[in-house]
């Protein structure tokens, strides 16, 4: 496991958060810090980690500090492929201003680049966090099945006790359209069909899974990919979002006309798991 | 094509008549205040109710022509023609061909929604303004002058003294003028005599009986009746043929011309729409009709009414309301509305003629008098100042420019002054392109809908285009809670959704507006982020009205204010991490605090990036000490971190309460003994809540979101019978 850290009011906070993690998940963690060209961040960076191994915090924990510089998310990038990092963590705001939207903050780059896992953490605590409800996609894609095996690892490991796998649907001219009484009996019984379709896909997936001791709940939702299950894990305050990886490398025009995964990294709901797997 | 069942015809026979009786001094008096040919108005609503008995998608909407058009088309026959009055009548007609055609267009292309994308402020100031510009013209009519110089609706109103002077020295002028006062006065009369044999016949037929009346008694007795002059009757042309008029395509690539056909046809849409909306409103048998399918017909109706000389065919809302008055259930009664008035104009065309125009303009005058009255005024400035300033904004835009400028004008004045309201308008760029809802199935039949960040008339088709899709016999949660601003439109379209879900024995609840800053008591007034200045002054939400009605009827006490947590539900484990705010909408009991319901407002997150959330809980309080513990349904999650580590009790006694609820706590023995034989016999009979102890207290809640009302008169049951029994259970 690897977290990039910079200065930032969140740092010691995210630290703690990732330590905690590692020594639930991983084995070792890496911290990176990428130094602006003549700065004294060092130093400080340094102090902290030493201030921290001290404390309970890091104690237990194997740890290796790694000082690079140049670019921020390509040196983290380059330190993560070097050192074969399973999971790499990062802290992010949940919202950020225009600009910085169309620009691309750090740990977005690091999502829309890198090729590995990435567990984003939005809100940072100094007590431990609690994942007691996940949230992960149950869309039809070759990857979903691997998602949804290692999110349940995941939960196992974490302790949660509620999985929701929701299953986003684009509706079409059938479950669309309502103008009417016809219209609306069509339109639901299109609805109830895909329902059903969709929740046996996802028990037949779930089948050949090992059950956890977790409550597993599908959800299907019809409405635009990548922003309803972003706005479901806000209403349902979950602690965890899992998402499969971007099939492309996004660039500055999927910012601009906003679709599925941009939706969430541009309003963060909660903590987010990217899992980059290989379809099967 | 789906033709109504034959076994409804008998019952609509009726309705029909009484509307046509409506129908056609509307018809003629229309048409003349368009500017045309009383005939045109006649052949309108003969097409319009053909055509949509056969292709319309509503039931008991009735078809014809409308007050909106007739400020669009007076202007197109001035324009187009340069003078002539038939030429531009001939081109008029062409155009509203070309209208037809574009609604035919709109109504493939599924723009059924188009009356809900304008602000419900603006439409209402330029239907207003249309009332006003109708006034306007036909008060000079009124006392006899058919003629004014003026063109625009300011310079009519001023020219009214100068008439009035005209109609005054010249007495040949007296007749016309008073039976119009007259008439206009039993118009204002007439409609509040309840249900007396007066009211079994509509007011306009009244009227017109006068008018004719006096025509006759004048043919017998010229001394005591001076007659009225011939321009001062209504004229109708000598024969059948003679009065169909044919369109003139050749202005067809002229500016003026498209701008017109698009005017017209954008204004028989909206009214259209507006109308079928209120009209499904009063269906007695409460179906949806089929907007996108109405709109084709009124196309296709339009096209052929302006290919024979006819004004463009709209939904009407007045005609409609009579219909269902009288009974209606079918599109038959439209048919037969049709029917009459083509029958009427056949068997009885010479005596219509003795009707004088001043009769006809005394119909129109109250009519836009309707539309423009000061209630009309009174009942925005209710809604709040915004509202009021909007509206009028619109209105006198939509006087002094033209329609669609005005209506574009007070759209755009909508869309500052929200911007200004929001507060910080990074919320509306930044979402402005962003779905914003979520409707997703809580339970079977119970669906939950979800708004974020802001919901205004700009993205209300998206809130719409869910609720469509869910069945009337649904339950409905509409929560705003992470929205920061909901306008008046948006509030008004729920509304009326609202009482969709009623009539098809569904409901529909709103809920997370209580927290909003607002512009006045009208419960569809705007909300905003609350200012710092609103922190004390203000108005109760519906769901604060019901749940003090609620406390009144059951003797309990309702505390809308907030108050800090002074009751200690930061004690429990629950809100360990999660400081808790204030707490408001308090229900307990009158006397002792036994139990107490709250809404509970705490944050989630330590440093930025705090999350507000509001939810509905009871606390309970426990006169002994009591071990900790936690109860939760099988399936609710384990919502504490610190009981983590501790294993499920297992109740060897109570197999079923084990496998239902999971039960946690550090005192395994002790916890047995407190949930003893009755209060586990209690909880299975009872709705799963989930209840935590911190030994003084009980916390339960179902949700973390704001309770609905009926959940919260379950919550409250639930309390007082479960703090009775523990006051009994361990005394």
């Amino acid at each position: 496991m690897a977290i990039g850290i910079g200065l930032s009011p969140s740092i010691e906070a995210n630290i703690t958060e990732a330590a905690r993690l590692c020594s639930i998940l991983g084995e070792k963690l890496f911290l990176i810090h990428v130094e602006a060209p003549n700065s004294q961040s060092r130093a400080a960076v340094e102090e902290l980690v030493a201030k921290l191994a001290k404390s309970k915090v890091l104690a237990d924990l194997k740890h290796e500090i790694i000082f690079e510089q140049g670019d921020i998310t390509e040196s983290i990038i380059k330190v993560c492929q070097d050192k074969k990092v399973d999971l790499l963590l990062a802290g992010a705001l949940p919202r950020e201003g225009l600009l910085r939207y169309y620009m691309g903050s750090v740990a977005r780059q690091l999502v829309r680049k890198s090729s590995f896992s990435i567990l984003l953490l939005t809100n940072p605590q100094r007590f431990p966090k609690t994942y007691s409800k996940i949230v992960v996609t149950g869309n039809k894609h070759p990857k979903t099945p691997d998602t949804i095996e290692k999110t349940i690892q995941v939960a196992d490991a974490l302790g949660s006790r509620k999985l929701s796998i929701v299953d986003e649907v684009i509706p079409d001219k059938n479950t669309k359209r309502a103008a009417d009484n016809e219209e609306l009996e069509r339109c639901n019984r299109w609805r109830d069909i895909i329902e059903q379709r969709e929740a046996h896909r996802l028990s037949l997936t779930l089948a050949q899974l090992e059950q956890a001791d977790l409550e597993i709940e599908t959800k299907v939702v019809f409405g635009k990919p990548g922003y309803s299950i972003g706005h479901f894990t806000q209403t349902n305050r979950a602690e965890l979002l899992v998402l499969n990886s971007p099939d492309t490398k996004l660039g500055f025009m999927d910012r601009v006309f906003t679709h599925d995964m941009e939706y969430i990294l541009s309003d963060l709901p909660s903590d987010l798991l990217i899992i980059h797997s290989h379809s099967k | 094509m789906s033709l109504p069942s034959f076994k409804t015809l008998s019952a609509n026979i009726l309705p029909g008549l009484v509307v046509s009786l409506v129908a056609l001094p509307l018809g003629f008096g229309l048409a003349l205040a368009s500017g045309a040919p009383p005939m045109a108005g006649v052949i309108a609503a003969v097409v319009g109710a053909i055509v949509l008995f056969f292709l319309g998608g509503s039931y008991v909407v009735i078809s014809g022509p409308g007050n909106g058009l007739v400020v669009v088309t007076l202007f197109a026959i001035s324009s187009l023609g340069a003078g002539d009055a038939l030429l531009g009548y001939q081109l008029t007609l062409a155009a509203i061909v070309a209208s037809g055609g574009i609604l035919v267009l709109l109504g493939v292309f599924r723009f059924g929604a188009l009356a809900e994308f304008f602000p419900a402020s603006a439409i209402k100031g330029m239907l207003a303004a249309i009332g006003l510009i109708i006034l306007s013209r036909q008060i000079h009519v009124l006392i006899g002058i058919n003629n004014p110089s003026s063109e625009s609706a300011p310079g009519l109103i001023a020219e009214i003294t100068n008439s009035v002077k005209i109609a005054w020295l010249d007495k040949s002028y007296y007749p016309s003028a008073l039976l119009g006062l007259l008439s206009l006065t039993l118009l204002f009369i007439l409609p509040n005599k309840g249900k007396s044999w007066l009211s079994k016949i509509p007011a306009p037929m009244w009227v017109i009986s006068l008018g004719m009346g006096y025509s006759y008694l004048s043919d017998f007795y010229p001394h005591l009746f001076p007659a009225l002059a011939d321009d001062h009757l209504l004229s109708l042309p000598a024969n059948l043929e003679s009065s169909f008029v044919f369109p003139n395509f050749s202005e067809w690539a002229s500016g003026g011309f498209i701008s017109i056909a698009f005017s017209l046809a954008f204004i028989a849409a909206i009214e259209s729409l507006l109308s079928i909306k209120a009209v499904d409103k009063l269906d007695p048998l409460h179906r949806r009709s089929n907007v996108n399918k109405d709109l084709r017909a009124l196309g296709l109706a339009t096209i052929i009414s302006g290919m024979i000389g006819g004004l463009n065919v709209v939904a009407v809302i007045a005609r409609s309301s009579v219909n269902v008055n009288n009974g209606a259930s079918q599109r038959w009664s439209n048919l037969f509305h049709g029917i009459f008035i083509a029958l009427f104009f056949l068997l009885f065309s010479s005596q219509l003629q003795k009707i004088p125009l001043s009769v006809l303009a005394a119909i129109l005058v109250y009519t836009g008098y309707k539309l423009t009255a000061p209630s009309q005024f009174r009942a925005m400035y209710s809604v709040g100042w915004e509202e009021l300033s909007l509206f009028v904004i619109t209105y006198l835009a939509t006087l002094f420019t033209n329609l669609i400028t005005g209506i574009l004008l007070g759209m755009l004045a909508t869309l500052i002054l929200q911007l200004i309201g929001m507060g910080r308008s990074t919320i509306f760029f930044r979402n402005l392109l962003r779905p914003n809802t979520l409707l997703y199935e809580e339970e079977p039949n119970k669906y939950h809908l979800s708004v974020k960040s802001f919901a205004t008339f700009l993205n209300f088709l998206r809130i719409k285009n869910h609720l469509d899709t869910i069945s009337t016999q649904a339950e409905v949660i509409v929560d705003f809670s992470l929205t920061t601003y909901v306008d008046y439109s948006v509030l008004e379209h729920l509304h009326q959704y609202k009482s969709n879900f009623q009539n098809g024995g569904g409901h529909l609840e709103i809920i997370g507006l209580d927290d909003m800053g607002r512009s006045s008591s009208h419960p569809m007034a705007n909300r905003h982020p609350r200012k710092f200045f609103e922190k004390r002054a203000y108005t109760l939400t519906r769901r604060q009205k019901v749940l003090r009605l609620f406390a009144l009827s059951h003797e309990y006490k309702f505390d809308y204010h907030e108050i800090d947590d002074s009751l200690g539900f930061q004690n429990f484990e629950y809100f360990k991490f999660k400081p808790v705010n204030l707490l408001r909408n308090r229900l307990s009991p009158k006397g002792q605090l036994d139990w107490l319901l709250a809404d509970v407002h705490y944050q989630e997150g330590d440093f930025y990036g705090n999350q507000d959330l509001h939810a509905t809980m009871v606390c309970i309080t426990l006169k002994k000490r009591a071990p900790l513990f936690v109860i939760d349904r099988e399936s609710l999650l384990d919502k504490v971190a610190f009981l983590a580590g501790f294993k499920d009790i297992v109740f060897e006694l109570h197999p079923d309460f084990s496998k239902r609820f999971k039960v946690k706590g550090d005192n395994a023995m002790a916890i047995k003994r407190f949930l003893n034989r009755a209060i586990i016999n209690f909880l299975e009979e009872n709705k799963s809540y989930h209840i935590e102890c911190n030994g003084q207290a009980l916390l339960i809640f179902e949700k973390e979101r704001n309770a609905t009302i009926s959940e919260i008169k379950q919550m409250v049951n639930f309390a007082v019978l479960f703090s009775d029994l523990l006051k009994k259970v361990h005394a």
